[in-house]
């Protein structure tokens, strides 16, 4: 058998506000006809005993207009046990009692507009404890539909709501700063389940490519033998057959540094000569894909702490990158700063932007857009910031894409770049 | 016990029983379908309840009873009779309607035409409609009440508002529970006047010979006054009206069911046909027991008139129905005039529940037109305006110009072909019983000839 429901806050109330409201027209009421029952009995007591005493020196005929003063309270009753008698000066007797329901009418008439009222009252007080309980329940309703979207899945912040009081207040703020947790938590625990992946995948990767680095280094030696054998002019097929090589070993190098990096030798870095290094190195791709290039770094930036090849092949790989993202031209620019206490490096292109769908991928390893791309340069970027102890983050819109790095700075006894 | 005291506190007690029977006013999971139809969830007995406590208007209760003391059986073919042939229509758009899943008749009609300007017309001419509805119900229960008690007028137009704001806050729920109780006073009230009455007056047989020896003319269905065209005319009017009219058409789309929608027109035709026999016997009972009471109007005729005839507790009975009358009707328009000044006259509300705040503001804006549109007839109903069932033959015959066509009529709907004959057929209704001072009942049908003749003319554009 289902057991009945609960009331509601606003039944609660409604009974609650509808009790006060009768009681105090019940009170008010009761009390005004109570003490107006009294006082019209007292006056017809007195109105009795003045038309008794005056009737017994008149005769009958002189009385009887005397006795039509009574009628609004007394009423005849010849034969009434315990009726009140009056005689007149000849010997007659006229007995009366008193007429309580005429009495209770005219004081009801009197009182209408109290009863009137005090029905508009309770049906006013409903209608306040309807609102009551509507502005005591709205937030909590609100805070129920929170955690059932919470219980589908769907992150949700509770808006702030006007005129509500302090105590539910904060009730909606502790959802909101238990959602915001609970979505730093999933987060960490995607980012966790993403690393343990990617170290499955790499250790898969770098026995792979180790097993494949030999004996491409063997195809290469007897590549160039057998094209040294041919007559000049016939080795088009053996240069195309090396540069393919080439490009495997670079991928299977590459693979091997993103798999199994080798442990950065921290050390001072001068972020200014890191940044002129990268600036030299992608002169020419730059020049020649039409991307203008430009650097800057802030007057007393400190020096980085970190392995210096390591964060060129950060900053080769991401300027790289940039010039490969704007294939018609455009510009790159690179600036350093001091950033409490790291330094951050801006690597910002003007590019086409990268889709906001795409973004989070980015890093994975082999994820690429390129045809011709291995889709593991910024995830070795990614690798060796956070190697570092650093963070790397993306911003990107149809403007241009901006790559930040923070990287640690050097203890303090490093000089200033 | 006082007559006063007794009629107070049952007064007392019906406010009682509607404010914890009606349920809650703010429901927990509410949207926007549930307010105006009941989420389409309305189950045989809360819609028969609905529907025949709606459709018994003061007006039904007070004016037709009062028409019948009058006039006799012409009060019969000239209003319930074209009220029952309304009912008779309406099976025939069930389907239609519960296959829009709209949430008011304007929304159906301009969705139906693909005409955004048909629905903001025919809500203007709702609320309007409705509202100087209302008047009636507010100024019929405020004269039977200030008579009884001896208070002001407004004092007991107040009683009535209150009554209808409580149970209009909660959509067409709680306005549906609080209709199954009026029902059961419209009911119970209606006829245990009438067997009172019966009783003290012998039969209706006694009755109508004595109505044959004092006026024949009583027995007749056509009104010496009026030709039997022009009644008949009304009475047809009078049917289109009630078989377009959106309060019935918005419960049909709240029944959970087709079968319960087809069962609530079943089950209420008998219901409603009972009261009518009641009100019937009252009419002319009290003609034959109590002639000549005349008054200035007919809420005041009808209360001297019942006071005198009836026991005291027979006599409260009935004047609980009216009252109930009163609010189950009201609370139904002003549910429908909110709907219409909130939903179908602002374009950027969908069908469909927006979030829950979103929702929670628009339903909060809902119950403030609720109170401001009441507020708004309480006030016209200390006005003198035309009698109850002028006003309410204004209201009938704009509703039909809006909506008979289309419901009835209009089989294969042209996109945006509506507005121009339905603006026209407004207008010409407007002309003819403003400017020519022609009966609403009578200039209905050449407006509606009009709308049919602009819509259905040779030279409109195919589509």
């Amino acid at each position: 058998m289902r057991s009945p429901r609960p009331l509601s806050i606003e039944t609660r109330i409604k009974v609650i506000l509808t009790a006060i409201a009768m009681g105090l027209t019940g009170l008010t009421v009761g009390t005004a006809l109570t003490q107006g029952f009294f006082e019209r009995t007292g006056e017809a007591r007195l109105l009795l005993e003045t038309a008794r005493s005056a009737a017994s020196g008149l005769p009958a005929a002189q009385v009887e207009p005397l006795l039509a003063r009574l009628r609004p309270f007394w009423k005849e009753a010849p034969r009434a046990q315990g009726a009140e008698t009056v005689r007149s000066a000849d010997g007659q007797e006229w007995r009366f009692v008193l007429d309580r329901a005429a009495i209770w009418n005219a004081l009801v008439y009197r009182q209408r507009y109290v009863l009137v009222a005090g029905l508009i009252g309770l049906l006013v007080a409903v209608e306040l404890a309807v609102f009551l309980a509507y502005s005591l329940t709205r937030p909590m309703k609100i805070l129920a539909w929170g955690c059932e979207q919470m219980r589908s899945g769907r992150w949700v912040r509770l808006p702030t709501l006007s005129r509500t009081p302090y105590e539910l207040e904060a009730l909606n703020e502790a959802f909101n700063g238990m959602v915001e947790d609970l979505k730093r938590w999933q987060d960490f625990q995607k980012q966790a389940a993403r690393v343990e992946r990617l170290a499955a995948l790499g250790s898969v990767a770098a026995a792979v490519a180790h097993e494949v680095k030999n004996p491409l280094a063997s195809m290469r030696i007897h590549l160039d033998l057998l094209k040294n054998r041919l007559p000049q002019g016939e080795t088009a097929s053996f240069d195309i057959l090396g540069a393919e090589l080439d490009r495997l070993n670079q991928t299977v190098s590459q693979l091997l540094s993103y798999a199994r990096p080798r442990p950065p030798l921290f050390g001072p870095v001068n972020v200014r000569e890191l940044l002129a290094w990268t600036a030299s190195m992608t002169a020419t791709p730059c020049r020649l894909a039409g991307v203008s290039q430009s650097w800057a770094v802030e007057e007393g930036c400190p020096p980085l702490w970190g392995d210096g090849q390591q964060l060129k092949q950060v900053l080769l790989n991401l300027v790289l990158n940039a010039v490969d993202a704007q294939p018609g031209g455009g510009k790159v620019n690179l600036e350093a700063r001091r950033d409490g206490r790291t330094v951050s490096i801006r690597v910002e292109d003007s590019g086409p932007g990268i889709p906001a769908e795409l973004l989070e991928r980015i890093f994975d390893p082999f994820f690429t857009t390129r045809p011709e791309g291995t889709g593991l340069g910024l995830s070795i970027v990614h690798r060796i910031v956070e190697g570092h102890g650093g963070r790397v983050n993306v911003e990107s819109s149809p403007g241009g894409t901006v790559f930040t790095l923070q990287l640690p700075i050097a203890p303090p006894e490093t000089k200033e770049c | 016990m006082p007559v006063l005291l007794l009629q107070i506190l049952v007064f007392g007690a019906y406010t009682l029983a509607l404010v914890f029977l009606a349920g809650e006013a703010f429901n927990w999971k509410e949207d926007r379908r549930l307010f105006y139809v009941g989420g389409n969830r309305l189950t045989l007995v809360p819609m028969v309840g609905t529907f025949v406590a709606t459709w018994m208007s003061a007006a039904s209760v007070l004016g037709y009873t009062m028409w019948l003391y009058a006039d006799g059986y012409v009060a019969f073919t000239g209003s319930v009779n074209g009220w029952l042939i309304g009912l008779l229509f309406m099976p025939f758009i069930v389907r239609k309607l519960r296959a829009s899943r709209a949430l008011s008749l304007p929304q159906w009609l301009g969705d139906t035409f693909g005409d955004r300007r048909l629905r903001s017309l025919s809500a203007v001419a709702l609320i309007g409609a409705y509202t100087f509805y209302m008047v009636i119900q507010f100024r019929a229960f405020g004269t039977i009440v200030a008579t009884l008690l001896d208070i002001k007028v407004i004092v007991a137009s107040a009683l009535v508002y209150l009554f209808v704001l409580y149970t209009t806050f909660g959509g067409l729920p709680s306005v549906a529970r609080s209709d199954t109780l009026n029902l059961a006073l419209i009911l119970g009230g209606v006829l245990l006047a009438a067997g009172t009455l019966l009783k003290r007056a012998g039969s209706l047989a006694a009755v109508h010979a004595a109505i044959a020896e004092r006026a024949p003319a009583m027995l007749s269905p056509w009104s010496e006054g009026w030709s039997p065209l022009v009644t008949t005319l009304m009475m047809l009017s009078w049917g289109l009206g009630v078989a377009a009219n959106p309060q019935y058409a918005v419960r049909l789309l709240s029944a959970r069911t087709t079968r319960d929608a087809y069962g609530t027109l079943a089950t209420s035709s008998l219901i409603i046909g009972a009261i009518y026999a009641g009100l019937t016997v009252l009419g002319l009972s009290a003609f034959v027991l109590f002639p000549g009471v005349r008054a200035a109007s007919d809420e005041l005729a009808f209360t001297r008139l019942f006071s005198l005839a009836l026991p005291p507790l027979p006599a409260l009975a009935l004047f609980l129905a009216v009252l109930a009358a009163a609010v189950s009707t009201a609370n139904s328009q002003l549910l429908l005039a909110a709907c219409s000044l909130c939903y179908d006259l602002s374009p950027r509300e969908g069908r469909n529940r927006g979030d829950l705040v979103t929702e929670d503001r628009f339903l909060f804006k809902n119950r403030l037109a609720i109170a401001g549109i009441a507020t708004a007839a309480l006030v016209l109903s200390q006005f003198r305006l035309p009698g109850v069932l002028l006003i309410g033959r204004y209201s009938w015959t704009v509703v039909a110009i809006c909506f008979f066509l289309p419901l009835y009529v209009i089989r294969t709907p042209r996109p945006r072909a509506l507005f121009v004959p339905l603006s026209a057929a407004l207008l010409l209704h407007l002309f003819l019983t403003v400017f020519l001072g022609l009966l609403p009942e009578l200039a209905l049908l050449p407006a509606l000839a009009l709308e049919g003749l602009l819509y259905f003319g040779p030279w409109r554009k195919k589509s």
